[in-house]
């Protein structure tokens, strides 16, 4: 079954969260029959292996990663046929060239970053389309260098790129929100000098307001930091209560803003007895 | 009076105070008012305080079901009713994907607040656009398959199924203690 939606209701970043956590293997193809930014028809394809980026393009005919490779003076009249031969085969085409010699690992690696990173990387820019994902499709193997990225380190990196974030404005946590690691361990991912602050204050001691004074750095700037962790799966966000009403109820807690993470004490509910349960069980078993 | 109380929190227009009208045994209690924010364009009412229902079933033994604010924001209402709950179901509307974010931020909050066991209610399955209940989960942040919570698929205006989910929320808390 398709998954389909719309980019302003589920952003790229949480769609590439899905399909790297999920391992998911298809093509996402985003669709705008007008562009906002250029008012033409915008069209791409990206192709996931068990979650992982291993190509891109705007075309289903096979022949994006050989235009590239041909535009490059890569492709010769005397390897043209073999080449040629090599796209029709059920084979990485990139890894096929370089095992005959064609073409070299760095080749191969800026053909991926042309072929998939940048134009991954633009697609963060896009303020309106729509999304499909079909997964179980045969991978086209002549658009694939045999290189690949996790998902999530594809949007790491386009985030971090995103100069315009309205975007995503409405996606971005709550000032006011705490952030927990999700992991103990040291982050799978590379960060960058501000990320890892941001990271290491994930334990819901302070809300982004206040990391943001702390760290010396604007409220919109550590909102931006966080939503990356938080879509690479490294934080989580939790909430903050708002208070505002709470001097007037007589049944509230004592909790100020920098404790949304604080654990009630199970003292606050009574304990029902197993008879009580079992009583329960069979009486709505009843009601069915 | 013996007393369990459970509560219906969830996305906007998930069906939480549906949820508990379609099976209390009084008059639901609710604090239903004209929607201001964007949950105006969902629905024209919405809860702003809490849904109260109630199932009594000896007498001195009652089940309470109490259903969160729907708007978009944590209050102190969510607390006063997480406080005291045994249990929780967590609604999430199939055919909405864009308020999944929405309800991970619901779990995270009452995850961090409380460990009381919950499950997983997804409703609005027939309609167009609805995500699977495995891509839903996923969707959700349950990636690993050992560490779970059971998941019910129910229509919240349909009494056997939303009986079934509270049976099934009933049980795991039952087998969690």
């Amino acid at each position: 079954m398709a998954i389909t939606g719309s980019l302003s209701e589920f952003s790229l970043p949480e769609i590439f969260q899905f399909l790297d956590q999920g391992q998911k293997t298809g093509i996402l193809t985003i669709r705008d029959p007008q562009d906002v930014k250029t008012g033409k028809p915008f069209l791409r394809h990206i192709w996931l292996m068990n979650g992982r980026v291993v190509a891109a393009g705007d075309r289903l005919d096979n022949r994006g990663l050989a235009r590239l490779i041909e535009q490059r003076g890569w492709i010769t009249e005397a390897n043209r046929q073999e080449v040629e031969r090599l796209i029709q085969e059920n084979v990485p085409l990139g890894l096929n060239l370089k095992s005959l010699g064609i073409l070299q690992p760095d080749q191969l690696k800026l053909l991926f970053s042309v072929q998939v990173l940048r134009q991954v990387c633009s697609l963060f820019q896009v303020e309106t389309g729509q999304f499909r994902f079909e997964a179980n499709i045969n991978l086209p193997k002549a658009e694939m260098t045999g290189l690949s990225l996790p998902a999530t380190e594809t949007t790491l990196m386009g985030l971090r790129s995103l100069k315009d974030w309205q975007v995503l404005q409405s996606k971005l946590p709550d000032p006011n929100s705490t952030l927990f690691k999700l992991t103990a361990d040291q982050p799978h991912l590379r960060l960058d000098a501000s990320e890892t602050q941001v990271w290491q204050l994930g334990n819901g001691s302070m809300h982004l307001k206040k990391m943001a004074e702390h760290l010396q750095m604007s409220v919109p700037k550590i909102q931006q930091i966080a939503f990356r962790l938080i879509v690479v799966g490294l934080v989580e966000e939790v909430p903050d209560i708002d208070m505002g009403m709470a001097n007037n109820s007589d049944d509230t807690l004592s909790v100020d803003g920098d404790t949304s993470g604080q654990l009630v004490s199970s003292s606050a509910r009574t304990e029902v007895s197993n008879s009580f349960l079992q009583s329960l069980v069979g009486f709505l078993q009843h009601k069915v | 009076m013996e007393i369990m109380r459970l509560v219906v929190a969830g996305t906007v227009g998930a069906g939480k105070s549906t949820f508990i009208r379609t099976v209390s045994e009084i008059e639901v209690v609710d604090t239903d008012r004209l929607a201001t924010d964007e949950t105006a364009e969902i629905k024209h009412k919405t809860t702003v305080a809490m849904d109260f229902g109630r199932l009594t079933f000896g007498p001195d033994m009652a089940l309470h079901i109490y259903g969160t604010p729907g708007q978009q924001r944590f209050d102190f209402m969510w607390d006063i009713l997480i406080r005291k709950a045994h249990a929780f179901i967590l609604l999430v509307a199939a055919h909405r994907p864009h308020e999944f974010r929405y309800a991970r931020r619901i779990l995270s909050y009452l995850n961090r607040r409380v460990k009381i066991p919950y499950i997983i209610g997804i409703t609005h399955m027939d309609c167009e656009g609805a995500w699977s209940s495995e891509n839903i989960k996923l969707a959700l942040g349950f990636v690993d398959s050992k560490s779970q919570p059971p998941v019910v698929i129910l229509n919240a205006d349909d009494r056997d199924t939303v009986v079934q989910a509270i049976i099934e929320l009933v049980q795991y808390y039952m087998s969690m203690r």
